[in-house]
């Protein structure tokens, strides 16, 4: 039958892979009997497994909106809104509301959305706990090199230290860096801890992310076997999301029990004064770092969603 | 002509100039973008240098062959390696181009507004010019070079149309190319030759060979070679060697192996903390070699020395491979730290044993003198000062790998200008500089390549099958350790450390679990393994590092490197018998465990 070539940043033998082969058992199990070859942690970064779907070597990836952005730059209006998110119920509404417009535009660009996912929420992790917006003035904080205008933006609130996302541990260890936000299972895989071992209590922004073909793959496939991978995603996209979930907060409480982290919680009063603070960056972000028609969409939505309580 | 390559030649120092000030820059926080820059003006200088070293026939080959060959074969067996070689690139060329225009699409740009495409394209223009470059040096008269040239283009156009049709032209195509192998094609060609036929017949796309290539050279860390390698250069340019010869000298003119002991000490130093890219030798060679050479050592065995011993520091901390694999075998740092300090103090014995052993004896009694080793000292203060450059900037959490090592060329160029005033000038610096830039670029080249060839690998699945071999079929722990040692080896011999960590970490940790061993063990194993494979042909990057600094052929550089490797082996031997070496320490100290 046919083979497709899955590739995620997610490393063997990781939740996220453990996962994929149970989606790729399904597909097998479907017409044409088609086979998910799966590369996990071996085909690069991000933004390499996408270079490999340019050129045809790789089919399709689990990317997050890190890697998605890189296709379709309105995918960012899932990530890159530090605190408008409070819950997984506002990232819900937010993505329904946001899906069908996100999806035709990465069709336009050449991917297939197969679901949508997530991978728990980014935190800052410290050196030197962190009780309020106060507490970030003199910090260093790590900085994606792949990503200058939120490097511009956060230097009102601390001094971005661009580094790649390997030096990270380097920075920590011969002191570059005092914090970073990263999101719990990568703190607890690349042990974090051990060198920033505070964890500020405040969900500040969601890592999201999809499973997505490539167009020129999605083509080659015939109808039975597209209409089995759709069948197949209905399922695996909750499912996924829901075991993410649970594995974020599992991450953090083995990172207390392991290596000895200290989540420390923020006061209603800092955390408004916080809220406030970062608030006077979103028209900023607004047609800088998410397209401002995506942006506007995300905050009416989540608006609405406050009015109408939940 | 002439003129084009005087041109080629400053560019090509333009280029590392450019480098230089982009490196030293992003120490300041305001320049930090300035990183995406300093990536592409290392490939940029990858791509130029490699022209220049296929100009001037300095790519590295294999073959030692070809000097064996009697005279009249010499001619037809140049005319074959040249038409494959021109074939492999030609393909590589057209490849780039593939892989560039995909690229076109996304419109990303670098700092300061430069689209990235600008210097993307130097992958296919230059892939295209080495082309040209090894169909001229195939033979000697214009019309037979064009012969060459045409047919090697159209047989690589044709060969890419046809793709996956040509599946059984696979293997006798495969043999073609080992047979140039021999006979002295470029290792980059040999290399990238593998990946883009096997690519080639299964119909995969053959953008991947020069995908690799790309993400390859413009890895955050991989700037640090061009920079560091132009200290190095610039080092040996002056009279620091002599400075350095009678220092030692002094210190240790009375000891019977004085100079091996330093060298092997001077290269793990430095390559523990420069993350064990192979640098050391480029770095550090130019200087140690003259210094064994004038204490009397053979050649043979100050090559040996020098070329093994740029290994020796991948078992210290800070030392990249081993982060890097604490982090994929899911070990703390800490632990991870402690448990290979023992077992690389024991190599570094073993090889300084073996360097002493290799000593010329003393001559004549040497009496120690405070006042001639306090002298050469003051002497020779500014370079000793340069290895403390790049060590107080990185722990002192000053910088990262790249400015420091910008920082320390800078600190080469300045010292030897206005502290030392013996910096070469005008044309004899250009040479240096050329020099320098031909030998990056050609690693830059195999370097990149390699990964072309560890993608196919990992493509085709071949770590995780013959790991899942080893854990179904092997029934005892020794024999899963010997095996495992086998096939570490044969990993070493293909692909590169980084490469091979990253791959290989995650699949063997669960099976040698399985297997009761400790994961901290294992961790030593696998890095001592892949030390010895810094010197096992066909991919030992030292030994290329050795054979293009040192200008020889790299089997002579292999068959100098014998005995380190056999020390080494024996280290290993040790290493894996006695789990306590491992263990004593991390227990001792109490880090074990947890994580
Ligand atoms: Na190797
Ligand atoms: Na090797």
């Amino acid at each position: 039958g046919t083979e497709l070539r899955i590739a995620t940043v997610a490393p063997a033998g990781s939740s996220f892979h453990k996962r994929l082969q149970g989606l790729g058992a399904d597909w097998a199990r479907g017409p044409g009997g088609l086979r998910m070859n799966i590369f996990p942690g071996t085909q690069g970064g991000e933004l390499q497994i996408v270079r490999r779907m340019r050129v045809g070597q790789i089919h399709g990836a689990m990317l997050t909106s890190v890697g998605l952005g890189q296709i379709e730059r309105s995918v960012t209006a899932l990530q890159m809104m530090p605190l408008l998110f409070r819950d997984w119920e506002d990232v819900d509404r937010v993505r329904e509301r946001l899906a069908p417009e996100l999806e035709r535009r990465l069709f336009e660009a050449g991917y297939v959305v197969l679901f949508w996912g997530d991978a728990g929420w980014v935190r800052y992790f410290s050196r030197t706990p962190i009780h309020g917006i106060r507490d970030f003035r003199n910090l260093r904080v790590y900085a994606s090199s792949g990503d200058p205008e939120s490097v511009e933006m956060m230097k009102d609130y601390y001094r971005p230290v661009v580094l790649e996302p390997d030096q990270i541990l380097l920075g920590l260890r011969n002191g570059m860096i005092d914090a970073l936000p990263i999101p719990a299972f990568l703190a607890n895989f690349s042990q974090v801890p051990s060198y920033a071992p505070y964890m500020l209590d405040l969900p500040w922004a969601p890592v999201t992310g999809a499973l997505v073909l490539t167009v020129r793959a999605w083509n080659q496939l015939d109808p039975a076997t597209q209409a089995w991978l759709r069948e197949t995603s209905l399922r695996a996209g909750p499912e996924m999301r829901r075991a993410s979930r649970a594995e974020d907060e599992q991450a953090v409480q083995a990172m207390r029990d392991k290596q000895g982290l200290k989540v420390v919680p923020l006061s209603a009063e800092a955390e408004r004064e916080l809220r406030h603070e970062v608030g006077k960056l979103y028209p900023r972000i607004r047609g800088g770092l998410v397209p401002a028609p995506m942006f506007d969409a995300a905050v009416d939505e989540l608006r609405n969603g406050a009015g109408t309580g939940s | 002509m002439a003129l084009l390559h005087r041109v080629e030649n400053l560019l090509l120092a333009a280029t590392l100039a450019a480098l230089l000030a982009c490196g030293v820059t992003s120490l300041l926080p305001a320049w930090a973008a300035a990183d995406e820059l300093i990536r592409h003006l290392t490939l940029l200088t990858g791509m130029l240098g490699g022209m220049v070293a296929a100009r001037d026939g300095q790519l590295l080959a294999m073959g030692a062959v070809v000097q064996a060959l009697p005279h009249r074969a010499r001619v037809p067996a140049g005319l074959f390696t040249g038409f494959v070689g021109t074939a492999v690139t030609a393909l590589l060329t057209l490849a780039a181009w593939q892989f560039v225009r995909e690229e076109v699409g996304s419109g990303s740009t670098l700092a300061f507004g430069i689209p990235r495409i600008a210097l993307q394209a130097a992958l296919p223009l230059g892939f295209a010019v080495i082309t040209l470059r090894l169909a001229w040096r195939s033979a000697a008269g214009a019309g037979v070079r064009l012969g060459v040239l045409v047919l090697a283009v159209a047989g690589a156009v044709v060969a890419e149309h046809l793709g996956a049709d040509l599946a059984l032209a696979r293997v006798p195509l495969l043999i073609l190319l080992s047979i140039a192998t021999v006979l002295g094609v470029p290792i980059f060609v040999v290399l990238a030759g593998i990946a883009l036929i096997w690519f080639l017949t299964a119909g995969d796309p053959v953008a991947s060979v020069p995908l690799d290539h790309y993400d390859q050279v413009t890895n955050p860390l991989l700037a640090t070679l061009p920079l560091f390698t132009l200290a190095g250069y610039i080092v040996a340019a002056t009279g620091a060697a002599r400075r350095l010869v009678r220092l030692l000298r002094a210190w240790s003119g009375h000891l019977r192996g004085g100079p091996a002991v330093v060298a092997v000490l001077a290269c793990t130093f430095f390559t523990a903390f420069t993350g064990g890219s192979g640098v050391t030798i480029l770095a550090l060679g130019g200087l140690l070699m003259p210094i064994l050479l004038n204490s009397g050592y053979r050649d043979q065995s100050a090559l040996g020395l020098v070329t093994g011993a740029g290994s020796l520091g991948v078992l210290f901390a800070p030392c990249l491979p081993l982060i890097l694999y604490s982090i994929v075998a899911q070990v703390p740092m800490t632990t991870m730290f402690l448990g290979a300090a023992l077992p690389g103090l024991l190599l570094v014995v073993l090889a300084s044993a073996w360097g002493i052993a290799a000593s010329p004896p003393v001559a004549r009694r040497r009496r120690f003198s405070w006042r001639r080793a306090r002298v050469t000292t003051w002497r020779a203060k500014w370079e000793l000062l340069l290895p403390v450059v790049p060590l107080v900037l990185i722990f002192g959490g000053y910088a990262l790998p790249v400015p420091a090592a910008a920082l320390t060329a800078a600190y080469a160029l300045l010292a030897a200008a206005f502290l030392n005033r013996d910096l070469p000038r005008g044309a004899r610096l250009l040479e240096v500089v050329r020099e320098c830039g031909a030998l990056v670029g050609g690693i830059l080249l195999i370097l990149g390549a390699a990964m072309g060839l560890t993608n196919l690998l990992i493509t085709v699945h071949v770590p995780d099958r013959l790991t899942e071999w080893i854990g179904a079929t092997l029934e005892s722990r020794w024999l899963f350790l010997l095996a495992l040692n086998l096939f570490l080896l044969a990993v070493g011999c293909l692909m590169d450390i980084f490469s091979a960590i990253i791959v290989i970490a995650p699949l063997i940790v669960p099976v040698a679990l399985a297997f009761g061993m400790d994961p901290v063990h294992l961790g030593v194993i696998v890095l001592a393994n892949l030390e010895l494979g810094y010197l096992t042909p066909p991919v030992g990057l030292n030994l290329f590092m050795s054979a293009a600094r040192f200008g020889r052929p790299v089997l002579t550089v292999a068959r100098a490197s014998l005995p380190m490797l056999a020390v080494l082996a024996v280290g290993l031997l040790v290493i894996t018998a006695f789990p306590q070496l491992t263990l004593a320490l991390p227990r001792w100290l109490g880090a074990a465990g947890g994580g």
